[in-house]
């Protein structure tokens, strides 16, 4: 027992002299061959490659917090709309495809408006009656109302040209105008990373789609630009423009006598002047 | 001559009947396969976009396809060859999970895909 303690207390007592200066245990000795062995380089390289590893890593989830992009925006943001005004719009439902895709691209080929994409979506209410959105570069999407051009018995033409109206309405930005910048710049193009949710900008922004469709529309200098444009463009083709002028006939008629649709000129105003607008009479 | 034309012929049926179904994506953000090759037949299920569906066979603009015990027809022209890389649920995926879709919403969605109908002016 002693032995064991005067062995310990030994231990204990030299310890303070250790490390042994020795050329095998003193790294600073053999500094000179660990540079020569690359060692350090090879210590260097993986730090920059931790380092990087740690950049991607927080841009990744970074990336992960993006708002939709200038082509990705409206595209998701109206889909979304109308998902969640389908009880309203009632485009769920049974139909035909009334062979509009063909004469809508006749049409617009006939105008010399190329390049452009669209979607078409057919719906059973009337509670709006047209409407153009758009959806990224050269891309829009139209909806239309079945009871709307049952009612007017309208043709394809007539419908053609409804819809190419809507397309000139946004290709003018009148539709984007109304949608309040802040609103927008806080949902398209931009990262929330480390931010506030923008959860208020998302709903700010159904509700501005919702007064634009159903009660709010578009000004009469916004009406009088779309049309006076239309109008200009289908001076060319005579048939397309007496198809023009007898649809606004017809859609005047419309607000005048049927009360489903008392609404449109408030959203659309309004058919009669822009029968004035374009009558030739006039001039 | 009439023996090589029958071999011709049988050859053709049996690499058509026994070809191996292969393995597309669904494109569109979300999807519907449906029990008979039309938009408007019985919904079977949905999906969103990225699953991998078994295709069988394609008719006309359908695609019939089978995933586990769910089988059924989606327009071909939803699908894609390799797994779609710009899909929105992950491009964006927090902004896309705040929109906060329901079960409901996601059937709509999936629904609009089928009776939204594309064209284009291209020249």
């Amino acid at each position: 027992m002693k032995l064991i303690l005067i062995l310990i207390f030994s231990i204990l007592t030299f310890a303070d002299e250790l490390p042994i200066q020795n050329d095998f245990v003193n790294f600073n000795n053999i500094k000179g061959i660990l540079k020569k062995d690359g060692l350090e380089k090879v210590v260097e390289k993986k730090k920059i490659e931790k380092k990087k590893a740690d950049i991607q890593k927080e841009e990744k989830l970074k990336a992960m917090y993006n708002t939709p992009s200038e082509d990705d925006f409206w595209s998701i943001m109206i889909q979304y709309w109308l998902v969640k005004n389908a009880p309203i719009l009632k485009w769920d439902f049974n139909r035909p495809d009334y062979g509009m895709i063909p004469a809508f691209e006749g049409f617009l080929k006939d105008v010399g408006e190329y390049g452009v994409k669209f979607k078409l979506l057919f719906f059973n209410s009337s509670n709006i009656t047209h409407f153009g959105f758009p959806m990224g570069k050269d891309s829009y999407l139209f909806v239309i109302s079945v009871p709307f051009i049952k009612t007017m018995d309208l043709s394809k033409t007539q419908i053609a040209a409804l819809l190419y109206e809507d397309l000139i309405r946004v290709k003018q930005g009148h539709f984007e105008s109304m949608i309040s910048a802040t609103t927008l710049s806080k949902l398209r193009n931009t990262n929330f990373f480390q931010q506030l949710v923008p959860k208020k900008e998302i709903a700010s922004l159904l509700t501005e789609i919702d007064q634009i469709v159903y009660t709010k529309g578009f000004n009469f200098q916004q009406q009088y630009q779309v049309t006076k444009y239309v109008n200009t463009v289908l001076l060319n083709n005579k048939k397309l423009w007496q198809n023009y002028y007898t649809l606004i006939q017809k859609i005047d008629e419309l607000a005048k006598g049927n009360l489903l649709f008392k609404n449109y000129a408030k959203i659309y105003p309004s058919p009669e002047l822009q029968m004035n607008w374009i009558d030739p009479s006039k001039k | 001559m009439k023996k090589v034309f029958a071999i011709f012929t049988f050859i053709y049926l049996s690499t058509s009947a026994f070809a191996a179904p292969r393995t597309m994506f669904l494109v569109k953000p979300y999807g519907q396969i449906h029990q008979n090759a039309s938009r408007v037949s019985r919904i079977i299920t949905t999906f969103e976009c990225g699953q991998p569906l078994k295709v069988v066979r394609t008719e006309d603009q359908f695609s019939f396809v089978t995933y586990a015990n769910y089988e059924g027809y989606i327009f071909s022209n939803h699908l894609i060859d390799a797994k779609p890389s710009d899909c929105y649920q992950d491009k964006y995926r927090k902004f896309f999970e705040e929109l906060n879709l329901g079960i409901s919403d996601m059937h709509y969605w999936a629904k609009l895909q089928d009776l939204l109908v594309e064209g284009n002016s291209m020249p």
